[in-house]
């Protein structure tokens, strides 16, 4: 009886050591890597007219938001190799059909997860793209089933939390925190944006990093610099699917972990983060997009929270 | 269930004496309806008035100059995809009473009125829906007011299970469509606010010689002081009472400040796992002229009474009533 209570407290204990903030998950040898985010309280969203935002990304009025519990959450973006292990197990079918940059055009009906045409050569650490919102479900329900673990796509508020990794500032990279017009540097060494590398092979009409960061294109995951949190490529790389439905105000959303969902479902839903031809000014972790569900593209991915016991 | 088609009338209180009168000998049954058609479910329920399918522009246009901090910009397109059903008048006091007596519904004391020493709005353990102070003593056809959204949903629900008709609260869309009635401009109107005492009872030169405030008064005369009862003032183009001014109405909708993502076909927009706060629409008596307007939208907490507030009834059309199914 005593070694059975001994043995108990201490799976107890290495259990409750391996969920400490900053640990690292991983439920099996493919299963992606999990990071422990911890408890807490923070802002989200850009108080309106504090900087050069675009109004419409709705960041405010900003929000006080609890994050009730600890949680884990990729610590990179869900890659074609992760991905791959899932369609080669079940047989799912992400169809075709993306909106990549080709000949000037963005919609490609022949592109898919296996052929994103950005990067060119698709390799297994390579974040997945080109996946509709349907299909990152669907990856979260097979790696739950799979694992006995809760997987699922974050809400926005443990995305921004996670992204923000304790900062307040527009950007969670130290004191070069304006937004356009000034250099913007240290972006090269923390997100893979639109910068002077891809400026090079892709020509857009906004601006981009006055800096290298040695990717034109999709980068894989972990090229960069780890946020505090130890996680990769939250800007920047691909813009990120998270739950929540997409409005252009927090005034009314759940002041907590929560997803902000609507009863019936919504058209539209929220991305983050960022994607690799966005200009400086998106690439913050208070910055919102929306894309619809059923939208594939070359810039948009997603990672996953796993739920902790 | 049934339903009854009522005579279209003009001016008609609804007082059950009334209702009797000219519905009695109207058809029962699988009738027809048709916009602008008056029903009345059973003789304590809420007349109705059938308002037609339609679409409209939900909000107001960017740079028109509103009170800001509503969401009401930039507007959505709206559709109201059927016919439906929405109160004449703001519940009674009458017709409340029904309810409360045959529920036992608690007088819930602590209603937020107007204080006149405080010169603002300020809890008052004293009042409740039975004396909301305002008016001093309630005749049945004033609108019923210090009930909370959840007073309002247990009224629904109430008279739901007793007349087997499904009553519900308006979607925020279906009151804006019916507050506009047509209009696309500021007031139902016009653009000129201090038109508007001859449809609306709000802060007006009667009010502002009770209740002297610093807030925006229409630069006209409603008759009333307070609230009035329901139906005192002329309707709008679609045949509907107090729309605007009076008491505020609650909506089923949960409250945000924006229409971007709303659903676009009238239904109420609602967050899983519900809200906190729910819209309020139309203004009250005391409401300045600022935000007496179709395109504002207030919000209350779901819980809270105020003298100011009330709602009005809304259901969907039957097919019998002539409802696509």
């Amino acid at each position: 009886m005593k070694i059975i209570i001994g043995l108990a407290a201490l799976l107890f204990s290495t259990s409750a050591v391996a969920q400490d903030a900053g640990s690292v998950i991983q439920d099996c040898s493919d299963c992606p890597r999990m990071v422990v985010i911890p408890a807490g309280d923070f802002v989200m969203g850009t108080p309106i007219g504090a900087y050069e935002v675009n109004e419409e990304s709705g960041e405010g009025p900003p929000i006080r938001i609890s994050i009730r519990s600890a949680y884990a959450i990729g610590e990179t973006e869900v890659t074609i190799g992760n991905f791959k292990t899932f369609v080669e197990a079940t047989g799912y079918d992400a169809g075709t059909g993306c909106n990549v940059l080709r000949d000037g055009n963005f919609e490609d009906p022949d592109a898919s997860w296996r052929k994103p045409v950005q990067p060119r050569r698709a390799r297994d650490s390579h974040p997945v793209s080109c996946i509709d919102y349907a299909a990152s479900v669907a990856y979260a329900a097979w790696l739950s089933e799979r694992t006995g673990e809760t997987y699922r796509l974050p809400s926005e508020s443990e995305w921004e939390f996670a992204a923000r990794a304790g900062t307040t500032a527009p950007r969670p990279w130290g004191a070069n925190n304006s937004f356009e017009g000034v250099s913007l540097s240290l972006t090269c060494e923390h997100a893979n944006a639109y910068d002077g590398e891809a400026q090079k092979t892709y020509t857009f009409p906004w601006p981009y990093a006055r800096c290298n960061d040695g990717y034109a294109d999709v980068a894989p995951v972990a090229s960069f610099a780890p946020s505090a949190y130890g996680l990769y490529d939250m800007m920047g790389n691909l813009w990120e699917r998270v739950q929540d439905c997409h409005t252009t105000s927090y005034w009314g959303r759940p002041p907590d972990e929560r997803a902000w969902v609507w009863e019936g479902g919504c058209e539209r839903r929220v991305v983050r983060g960022g994607g690799w031809y966005s200009r400086p000014t998106n690439v913050r972790p208070a910055r919102r997009a929306s894309g619809s569900p059923e939208g594939r593209g070359n810039d948009l991915g997603f990672r996953l929270v796993r739920e902790l016991k | 269930m049934y339903v009854v088609k009522c005579i279209k009338g003009g001016g008609m209180k609804p007082t059950a004496a009334l209702i009797i009168l000219f519905c009695a000998f109207a058809t029962s049954g699988s009738a027809q309806v048709g916009p602008g058609d008056v029903l009345a479910d059973c003789d304590f329920c809420p007349e109705l008035v059938v308002v037609p399918a339609g679409e409209f522009r939900m909000g107001t246009p960017l740079g028109v100059p509103v009170d800001n901090e509503t969401g009401e910009q930039p507007p959505v397109h709206m559709k109201i995809p059927k016919a439906f059903a929405i109160g004449r008048f703001e519940v009674t006091h009458g017709e409340f009473d029904v309810f409360a007596e045959d529920t036992n519904f608690e007088p819930t004391v602590r209603c937020r009125v107007w204080n006149d020493k405080l010169q603002r709005y300020d809890d008052d353990d004293n009042r409740s829906w039975k004396r909301p102070g305002v008016p001093a003593r309630p005749k049945p056809e004033h609108p019923v007011s210090c009930v909370s959204w959840q007073d309002a949903k247990a009224y629904v629900a109430w008279l739901s299970e007793k007349t087997g008709v499904a009553f519900r609260l308006p979607t925020e869309a279906e009151w804006e469509y019916a507050a506009r009635a047509g209009s696309d401009v500021l007031y139902p109107w016009g653009n000129n606010p201090h038109q508007g005492c001859a449809w609306v009872n709000a802060y007006d030169l009667d009010s502002r010689e009770r209740y002297p405030l610093a807030w925006t008064h229409m630069a006209c005369r409603d008759g009333h002081q307070g609230v009035a009862p329901v139906g005192s003032l002329k309707p709008n183009a679609f045949g509907l009472y107090d729309m605007l001014g009076n008491v505020w109405e609650f909506a089923e909708d949960c409250a945000t400040k924006s229409h971007v993502g709303r659903p676009k076909d009238g239904r109420a927009w609602v967050w899983e796992g519900g809200c906190a706060r729910i819209i309020q629409r139309g203004g009250g008596w005391m409401t300045s002229v600022a935000r007496i307007r179709p395109g504002y939208h207030g919000d209350a907490n779901a819980t809270h009474r105020f003298d100011f507030g009330g709602f009005r009834v809304a259901r969907d059309l039957s097919t019998a009533e002539g409802a696509t199914p």
